[in-house]
């Protein structure tokens, strides 16, 4: 028994908690036709809006499940609809290719060279890390 | 028709698929054609396009036979559903997606069109449902 999956492969897999699922949650994939959800009995896989772009990476805030992040060929975008709208958000440096959330939905950001960034305000400003 | 449905079941059941009740099974097709097939179809194929969302954001029906997807839920799941309905959040009107059938259809009755729609998985299919279910059964009073 083989979910067909998302065509064009998965650049990135996430589970999330945002509500109304049949099941328990949501996947959402980072692929190159943009960002695509599915509930977590893998009744559906759909388009997360209409990024229109070849997106890298995703994650969510833990604290607002429906707040949705994608690093994308365009740049770094933000949902606050579980992806089905999306608005372009400050990418820091140059492009982004991957992005993570900490619990305390400080936001993390590298770019291509691997220059790593911290947001405290959902990804309006940006600092690099020293590390 | 229950001919039909009668043959799939001994098929499969040489398939070594979890066997069904054939005392809830006629009676769950019936209660199938008076208020699931309007929506979902006469033969469970759901309704056409119902990958794509319409005009108001909303799903329409999808199939129950073996293209759908209703086999991947238990039996505690399904109940629910079709009990209490399910609105998907991405849904732009107000109006559940699949509506409350809890005042309409005894537990016994969800439970023989559930049954029913079992008839229409493969046996692979039916072997995962099973599985799924063994932790979340029908609720005690669908029996």
């Amino acid at each position: 028994l083989m979910d067909r999956g998302t065509q064009g492969g998965i650049r990135q897999l996430i589970h999330s908690d945002l509500a109304g699922s049949m099941q328990t949650g949501w996947l959402f994939a980072a692929t190159p036709k943009g960002i695509r959800r599915v509930m977590d009995c893998f009744c559906l896989w759909q388009d997360a809006g209409e990024l229109g772009s070849e997106a890298f990476s995703v994650t969510y805030d833990p604290r607002q499940p429906e707040h949705i992040y994608a690093a994308t060929e365009k740049g770094l975008f933000r949902s606050t609809d579980g992806g089905e709208n999306w608005v372009q958000t400050t990418s820091p440096g140059s492009k982004v290719v991957a992005v993570a959330s900490a619990r305390s939905g400080i936001l993390f950001a590298a770019n291509e060279d691997g220059t790593l960034f911290r947001s405290a305000d959902d990804g309006s400003t940006w600092n690099q890390v020293h590390a | 028709m229950i001919a039909a449905a009668i043959h799939v079941v001994t098929a499969r059941a040489g398939d070594e698929a979890p066997s069904l009740d054939p005392g809830r099974m006629e009676p769950g097709r019936a209660i199938y054609q008076q208020y699931c097939a309007s929506c979902h179809g006469a033969n469970a194929e759901g309704a056409p396009n119902w990958q794509v969302r319409d005009l108001h954001g909303e799903l329409p029906a999808p199939p129950h036979d073996a293209e759908g997807h209703t086999w991947r839920h238990s039996d505690a799941e399904l109940h629910e559903m079709v009990s209490k309905g399910w609105r998907d959040p991405f849904n732009k009107t107000k109006r559940l997606t699949m509506p409350a059938f809890g005042d309409v259809l005894s537990p016994p009755q969800i439970r023989m069109v559930i049954t029913y729609l079992k008839t229409l998985w493969t046996p692979e299919q039916r072997q995962f449902q099973a599985e799924e279910s063994r932790g979340h059964p029908f609720p005690p009073e669908d029996r």
